[in-house]
């Protein structure tokens, strides 16, 4: 037992030595009375018995002393109890949420998420736990904090600790959720001021990035050459896809219609890369999804494998052969590459087409 | 002493008729009938409390007029059928047989008005998972949830009432119960009150709340 | 004063139950509580072994971190077949359905239970149960924990509706037969037997016999909802549609609070038989220990919530909750202060009814002890859902009322089936159980306040010792019941053959032959007697 990582976890440890002392001393009073009258009133050495029916006085005594002392217990414990329902003002808020079968933690204020909990030392923390309402019951629990609170799905629960030393912690989730119920665990990080200020800084500068690759990572194939594809992929998601599917991609833009990316049920044309980047051309008929036919083949790619990510957590790329089907279902091996820089005469031959094409939109617009 | 034995043994194989005894078991067994209509009448009230505005316009929605007359056709079944028993305490078997079907008429008057304020409901596409309910209110999916769930079982218990009437009459007119052995007929009223009894809670819970 | 009044079996110009009919058929429709107490048994002892198969089974994957002998879906199936089987299929029938059928009647002189076929149809009724509990094994099982908790239970792909099934019919089982025990104590106790003149044993079954009756009906509903809206989709208790998962969780205890003390009272009813007649002495307090049943049946029907002080309900109800469980405690403890002064001044015997009896004080009072931990509110939200919860469980349950059911059957076996038990072989075990017992259980409560959580298929290195000592002590629990059950069931032909009162005991069952005539007694019961009634003089009968 780690005591003394909170004022919290000092009480209920102080409760259960108190709990434990009274409890102990019962419990060996009761064995060595028994084992006494067990040995001094044995049948070879007693062969004449009393026949006490009772005695009131007594029996009187063993009522009211356990009460007592059962009202006693209440109270020592209620102590700490009434320190964790009351989390002091100023406290940090980090809301908590957990889904089968993995916690995340979200800070409002500084608009980040993560997959474990960071916080800073000394600092009060509250924790506003919920779940999902498709989900199950969870419950966070911080063992070496002496504190946890279930999960409820549509619903917010709290508690509340303030970490006096610095170090990793378990999280474990304590109400059985199912398959990986075991699995449900993840780690407090307490650090110092400076480690947490700098901590939230990285978190902001990925928050762009969420997912665990940076722009788009090379899958290595020979079609996509050897350098990496300099594309964001996560301001692409901003820009095409968050307002419907929500950053987190979970579906919460457009509640009930969007996909959630985040589950891999149902997907109605494939999860794979190639899937994906084929729905990104078509759409999907008789729902929402439209056609994006205006990305580059590449910024596609980058889309596909980012979606796909959110399942995982982090870039996977597909295999080989799903690679090779769409290379060669788009004849992406005979398009220039992204990462390669173009000529300038290239350049402005674009830029002309596309001024072409906007005066050939305006005189559409026009009435005639 | 053998056949002393042997007169005792038959006594115990068939049990030995204790009205008293069965009494006390018919009214342990009610205590079970109202705990496990106890427990829906919990979720109903711990529901209405979160969700009370719900509640109040899903109980504007039911029919009044309906609840009402099924309130009288049971309370008037009640009487019947109490009054079925004090005729065969008193000798009269044919009044109590009359009476019993009374109280059998009343309880199939009683499900034909709730299966047409079911299939009512049902039409206007009010039942669930379906597509209007799976779009209301949350409180509206929780109220006649608890509606279909609560009335569904009480109507179970009126239809096993019936049955249990009918078993009564048949044992009333084979002789099986008479003026002096009325046990049976007794409980199957207990049983029948209790029936009477959820109803009569049910129904301000569900049509009297709304405006 | 002679108990010995009527002899043997064998002398009885009326064949005893056993021998007074033959054929399969005869005991499928008997009325004959004690045919139908043994059939319980049969039925019971056999689920028993099973679902103690499945434990040690899943306590060998837990003897490493990682992965063993199967994967997590695979234990959290055996663990809720443990729990379900365990819990609604052998220990709430348990010592009421077995002996208290038995033991009931000829305690109080009658010659049956006041419904005899009411008593069958109850024994169908958890026959069915029973077997629709196996066939959802055939099914693949469960997940869910014994505990059915919403949403999980409303999600998972496993068939639910029927062990849930399972579980209404055996209610239907309980709740005929506390009708069945309530209206026997009140109508067929023989003429001059007062309530106060009753053995305890029947009194803390006539306690039982109410809870079962008041509690069972909730939990039906409740799982009956769960059904309704798992299959049926009306709007309960799913959070998508506004209900609240925490709803269920108050139903669920509303019944499954209460059930444990219909586990536990029977127990402690037997244990207040045993020991005065062990002791050979006069029971001490009867009236305290007759109203302290009473007193944990009230009290014990308040506190359910305490299985709820993480779950999210307000913080109101959690003091209040706590509060209460504090003195369901009190009852509990004065009943164990009496049989300790029931020692005093006895004349102390120790047979193995009397050494399981001790032990039971002893392992019972480790699990009521610990049980205060969990009452006190911030103890509670450190060890609720770790293993300190089970551990506590099983010195409650297992340690209280399992012991005590083999303490019965070592008491009474000479009764139900006239043959001795080996008393060498019955010691031998009753000692393996004590050491098997405390390593299988003693590691989890240290596991618990160092955070490991319950229904862990796996779990991190550092509690590796803990679960190690318990799995050692599992293997030799089961060897030991496994001997004794051996034991048991080679003395039905092998013992020695048993006199009418083997112990000395002073209650009504002692003074029929034994194994006892259809019909009980072969005349009137013999009431010259009280149930607590001993000479001062021992003799060593």
């Amino acid at each position: 037992m780690n005591s003394g990582v909170s004022e919290i976890a000092r009480e209920v440890d102080h409760a259960f030595l108190l709990v434990g002392i009274a409890t102990g001393l019962m419990l060996l009073g009761i064995t060595v009375v028994m084992v006494w009258f067990v040995i001094k009133y044995s049948r070879k050495k007693s062969k004449r018995v009393v026949n006490i029916e009772g005695h009131r006085l007594l029996e009187i005594t063993w009522i009211v002393i356990p009460t007592i002392i059962v009202t006693w217990m209440f109270f020592v414990a209620y102590e700490g109890f009434g320190m964790m329902r009351q989390p002091p003002d100023d406290a940090m808020i980090v809301q908590v949420t957990g889904r089968q079968w993995a916690w995340e933690f979200a800070y409002p204020e500084e608009k980040i998420t993560a997959s474990e909990m960071v916080v800073p030392v000394n600092r009060a923390v509250k924790a506003l736990i919920t779940a999902p309402v498709d989900d199950v019951l969870h419950s966070f629990y911080l063992p070496d904090f002496r504190v946890k609170e279930d999960a409820v799905p549509g619903r917010e629960t709290y508690l509340w600790f303030k970490a006096e030393r610095e170090g990793e912690f378990n999280i474990f989730c304590a109400e059985y959720c199912g398959k990986d119920h075991a699995k449900m665990r993840s780690t407090l990080r307490v650090v110092s001021n400076d480690a947490y200020r700098a901590w939230v800084k990285g978190q902001i500068a990925k928050r762009y990035k969420p997912l665990e690759f940076s722009g788009f990572e090379n899958p290595k194939h020979p079609a996509f050459g050897k350098e990496d594809l300099n594309i964001d992929s996560t301001k692409l998601f901003g820009t095409y896809c968050a307002s419907c599917h929500g950053e987190a991609g979970d579906g919460s833009g457009l509640p009930g219609e969007a996909r959630n990316f985040q589950s891999d049920k149902d997907w109605k044309n494939g999860t794979r890369v190639s899937d994906i980047f084929k729905t990104l051309i078509d759409g999907i008929e008789d729902t929402q999804m439209r056609s994006f036919p205006n990305l580059t083949p590449w910024e596609r790619v980058a889309l596909a494998h980012y979606v796909r990510a959110f399942q995982t957590g982090a870039l996977q790329h597909d295999t080989q052969e799903s690679y090779d089907a769409l290379i060669k279902e788009f004849e992406l091996d005979k398009i220039t590459g992204p990462g390669e820089t173009i000529s300038v005469e290239r350049a402005m031959e674009i830029l002309s087409e596309e001024a072409a094409a906007e005066q050939a939109r305006d005189a559409e617009a026009t009435p005639k | 002493m053998a056949n002393h034995s042997a007169e005792m043994h038959e006594h115990a194989e068939h049990g030995h008729y204790d009205p008293m005894a069965n009494k006390i078991g018919m009214w342990t067994f009610l205590f079970t009938e109202a705990l496990l209509f106890g427990a829906l009448f919990i979720a109903f009230f711990v529901y209405l409390s979160t969700n009370t505005g719900d509640f109040l316009d899903c109980s504007s929605e039911l029919n009044r007029i309906m609840g009402a007359i099924n309130t009288v056709v049971l309370l008037t079944s009640s009487l019947t059928m109490a009054l079925a028993i004090a005729a065969l305490q008193r000798g009269n078997k044919r009044l109590s047989l009359n009476l019993m079907l009374m109280t059998l008429v009343f309880a199939a008057v009683f499900l034909i008005i709730k299966y047409f304020e079911w299939s009512h409901k049902i039409h206007l596409g009010i039942y669930p998972k379906s597509e209007l309910m799976v779009n209301r209110a949350q409180g509206d999916q929780l109220f006649y949830g608890l509606y279909y769930t609560m009335t569904g079982l009480h109507g179970l218990h009126v239809a096993i009432g019936a049955v249990l009437i009918l078993i009564a009459m048949r044992k009333v007119q084979t002789g099986g119960v008479h003026k002096t052995k009325f046990s049976f007929i007794e409980n199957v009223g207990l049983y029948w009150h209790l029936v009477d009894l959820v109803w009569i809670y049910l129904f301000p819970m569900f049509y009297l709340i709304g405006r | 004063m002679n108990t010995q009044v009527k002899t043997a079996a064998s002398s009885s110009p009326v064949p005893d139950y056993i021998r007074a009919s033959k054929g399969i058929w005869s005991w499928l429709t008997t009325t004959d509580h004690k045919r139908i107490g043994l059939m319980y048994f049969v039925v019971m002892i056999s689920l028993f072994v099973a679902a103690m198969g499945m434990a040690v089974t899943f306590r060998l994957e837990l003897f490493s971190p990682g992965e063993q002998l199967f994967e997590s879906d695979i234990y959290n199936r055996l663990l809720t077949l443990h729990g379900v089987v365990m819990i609604f299929l052998f220990i709430i029938p348990g010592i009421p359905a077995v002996f208290g059928n038995f033991f009931l009647p000829i305690m109080i002189g009658a010659k049956d239970v006041v419904f005899p076929r009411l008593n069958l149809l109850s024994w169908y009724c958890f026959v069915v149960g029973a077997l629709i509990a196996l066939f959802s094994v055939t099914l693949g099982g469960i997940d869910t924990g014994w505990t059915f908790y919403v949403p999980y239970s409303q999600k998972t792909d496993l068939n639910v509706l029927v062990p849930i099934l399972a579980a209404f019919i055996i209610g239907w089982s309980s709740i005929l037969t506390g009708i069945n025990f309530i209206a026997t104590t009140h109508r067929m106790r023989v003429k001059g037997m007062g309530f106060f003149d009753m053995p305890l044993f029947v009194w803390s079954l006539y306690a039982t016999g109410w809870i079962q009756i008041l509690a069972t009906p909730v939990v039906g509903i409740t799982l009956l909802l769960l059904v309704f809206e798992k299959f049926v989709g009306v709007a309960i208790f799913d959070p998508a549609a506004g209900g609240d998962p925490i709803l269920f969780e108050h139903l669920f205890w509303i019944y499954s609070h209460p059930a444990v003390y219909v586990m536990i009272l029977p127990a402690m009813g037997v244990v207040s038989e045993i020991i005065p007649t062990f002791a050979r002495r006069t029971i001490f307090g009867y009236k305290t220990i007759a109203y302290s049943s009473i007193a944990i049946a009230g009290i014990g029907s308040l506190v359910w919530a305490h299985h709820m002080f993480t779950s999210g309900m307000v913080d109101e109800a959690r003091i209040v909750f706590s509060f209460l469980t504090f003195f369901v405690a009190v009852p509990s403890g004065v009943k164990v202060f009496n049989w300790l002064a029931t020692l005093y001044k006895g004349s102390i015997e120790l047979r193995s009814p009397m050494m399981w009896c001790l032990m039971f004080i002893f392992l019972f009072s480790i699990g009521g002890l610990t049980g205060l931990f969990n009452a006190s509110l911030s103890i509670d939200i450190h060890l609720h859902d770790t293993s300190w919860v089970p551990a506590h469980f099983h010195y409650t349950i297992f340690g209280g009322a399992v012991v005590i059911l083999f303490a019965a059957c070592h008491y009474w076996w000479p009764k139900i089936f006239g043959r001795m038990v080996n008393e060498r072989i019955a010691i031998g075990t009753c000692i393996g159980f004590f050491i098997g017992f405390n390593l299988t259980y003693m590691p989890l409560f240290f596991a618990g306040t160092a955070g490991m959580p319950r229904r862990y298929a796996d779990y991190l290195p550092e509690y590796t010792i803990y679960h190690r000592l318990s799995t050692i002590g599992a293997v030799i629990l089961a060897t030991s019941i496994l001997i004794m059950i051996i034991n048991l069931v080679r003395s039905i032909s092998k013992g020695k053959i048993a006199p009418a009162n083997p112990w000395q005991g002073a209650t009504l069952e002692w003074t029929v032959p034994s194994p006892p005539p259809t019909l009980n007694f072969t005349g009137e019961p013999d009431t010259s007697r009280g149930a607590y009634e001993y000479p001062v003089e021992v003799s060593d009968g």
